[in-house]
């Protein structure tokens, strides 16, 4: 099996990134046949919702399915491969949003919409999130898509390999000051569960403001591929674009030590992965709407319940 | 406070392996106050299903109580295999405080093969280190058990334990992956002979402190438990995340994780692709 995996770099031009990402499949297909082509977190350019970013509101968004998505269909089936669509902030034409990321299948129909579960940053106040953790069935086998933060509770990725997920997706972006910790982190998870993981970061930077303070957000690329074993078989720069190219051998899935150690799992003991983190004393998404001074999504709709969030 | 880990090389001599505890423990006198950490059946040798007599696992017991009481250090005792009602074997390991006494255990069922089995307690012993959570064996390398300590507010494990797989170099550096997902400080202490791989580490979220390969020696390292709390704190600037993994779960989504007879389909709300293709 094969996969490629896009680094794409944020860039002022929207027009620009849509035509990148356009090439970038293109481009590929010059290489042979490709089974999955994956794209990081927001590959069209930041959202609005990022520090500094309030005039890309409506440009960085996209409604799902619309003219952006139509043309990734028309190329996934141009080029019979999976499209697993990075990300994009999905606008849900009521006033809310998603971070969504759409897997595409070779006959251009949209096969599923990973939507993000764990909200992260301004997200946790302005977007709505998945309220189940779904994998995949392609006829290449099982995957799962955790975008970005939903990569750092490990019960994503442990729950996706017990569904038998083969290749778990993660659309995201390197923060710089997590770049070494990140790669380790992520070769830990495919070793513990025994799956091969693609993650597929972006470049660039945001700055802005968040409350008082003078931010600024880098994305540091380190796009790569971990298998089974724990092994980081690409790995891409951090300063720029770039595509990489990872045949995959499913037969290291069957030959892993994750799967003895999943043999020996006692779920019926495991009973407290269901409470929360007894440290919780913060409700985040009131201080964080504060700090922006936005409505709380929370206020309009229901959400799932979470830790140090509010429940309507 | 010093975290402390001698990785002894040991075979299924126990008197011989006695003599290089001792040996061990003795470079090490005098250090300062914190905590040793003990490979998983470090008296025994890895993975040896006998059982020590009574007066050798006494011997040892009362040799690591007058250790802590001495040197006013904290002593988690790696493991040694003991004999329970109607024959089942376990391995016991004991946190003992610095006045010598024992504080807490762990007990885990020895398989036929010798192997240590998982269990169902993940205990947590609350101290001046930090809340301790206490691991022993295999169940380190599953996901779960060092997550519901880490919930449950674990700021340091201390896992008398073992390298085994196949892929070595992945297995050690899965220790500091471990601290990273779960924003933990780990203290591992690594079997050393009779299969067993070495690899004791002091890591961190942010790294390894210390880490030994497959010599028989010491590492140490500095621990403070306010590293921990602070980066267990929320940054809503987003400069420092590793709070994150902690405090944005959403249990309800876990559910699965649980379920004995879980399969893997539909119940986690799987999607079908409306397509077949050629591989």
């Amino acid at each position: 099996m094969k996969v490629a995996v896009i680094q794409s770099e944020w860039i002022e031009n929207i027009e620009e990134a849509l035509e990148r990402a356009y090439r970038a499949v293109r481009d590929i297909a010059q290489y042979g046949h490709v089974d999955f082509v994956c794209f990081p977190e927001f590959f069209l350019g930041p959202p609005w919702y990022m520090p500094g970013q309030g005039e890309l509101k409506g440009v960085t968004d996209t409604v799902i399915p619309g003219p952006i998505t139509d043309e990734f269909c028309e190329l996934a089936r141009s080029v019979g491969t999976h499209i697993v669509l990075g990300s994009l902030v999905e606008n849900m034409t009521d006033g809310m949003y998603r971070n969504s990321s759409l897997l595409i299948n070779p006959t251009g129909h949209i096969a599923g919409n990973a939507v993000k579960a764990h909200a992260f940053g301004n997200e946790m106040v302005l977007c709505c999130q998945a309220d189940s953790l779904e994998t995949f069935d392609t006829g290449l086998g099982r995957i799962g898509v955790a975008v970005c933060s939903d990569f750092w509770i490990p019960e994503v990725i442990r729950v996706f390999a017990l569904a038998h997920a083969r290749i778990i997706f993660v659309p995201g972006g390197t923060l710089i000051q997590n770049q070494s910790l990140m790669v380790n982190a992520l070769s830990t998870a495919a070793y513990m569960n025994g799956v091969y993981l693609v993650y597929a970061s972006s470049v660039g930077r945001v700055q802005g403001r968040r409350g008082e303070r003078k931010v600024e957000v880098r994305f540091a690329g380190t796009s790569l591929v971990a298998d089974p074993n724990g092994t980081v078989i690409a790995r891409a720069g951090s300063d720029g674009t770039q595509t990489l190219l990872v045949d995959l051998d499913l037969e290291r899935l069957n030959d892993c030590d994750a799967r003895s150690w999943i043999a020996q799992r006692r779920p019926q003991a495991y009973q407290p992965l269901l409470d929360p983190y007894v440290g919780i004393r913060r409700d985040l998404t009131a201080e964080l709407q504060m700090n922006i001074g936005a409505p709380s999504m929370s206020d309009t709709r229901e959400v799932p319940e979470m830790g140090g969030r509010r429940k309507k | 406070m010093r975290i402390i880990i001698p990785q002894v090389r040991s075979g299924w001599d126990c008197r011989a392996n006695e003599r290089a505890v001792i040996r061990s423990l003795s470079k090490i006198r005098g250090s300062c106050d914190g905590v040793v950490v003990l490979p998983e059946a470090v008296f025994t040798g890895f993975g040896n299903p006998e059982i020590p007599s009574s007066l050798l696992s006494r011997r040892w017991l009362e040799l690591l109580s007058n250790y802590a009481r001495s040197e006013r250090l904290y002593v988690y005792t790696g493991s040694w295999p003991e004999e329970r009602s109607r024959g089942i074997r376990i391995q016991v390991a004991r946190l003992l405080g610095p006045d010598g006494r024992e504080l807490a255990r762990v007990e885990r069922e020895i398989l036929s093969d010798g192997s240590t089995a998982t269990g169902d307690d993940f205990p947590i012993v609350e101290s001046p280190l930090g809340s301790l959570g206490l691991v022993l064996g295999p169940d380190f390398w599953l996901i779960e058990p060092v997550r519901i300590q880490c919930l449950k507010g674990a700021e340091l494990l201390l896992v008398s334990g073992a390298i085994t797989g196949s892929r070595r170099a992945a297995q050690v550096a899965a220790i500091w992956g471990i601290a990273t997902i779960n924003t933990v400080g780990i203290a591992f202490a690594g079997s050393l002979g009779c299969g067993a791989l070495g690899g004791s580490s002091i890591a961190m979220p942010e790294g390894f402190v210390g880490r030994l390969e497959e010599e028989d020696a010491v590492v140490e390292g500095d621990w403070s438990r306010d590293t921990i709390v602070r980066v267990r704190e929320p940054d809503l600037q987003f400069q420092q995340t590793m709070w994150f993994g902690l405090w944005s779960r959403r249990p309800s989504l876990y559910r699965t994780l649980t379920e004995v007879d879980f399969s893997g389909d539909e119940r986690i709300g799987m999607q079908k692709c409306d397509c077949e293709v050629e591989a």
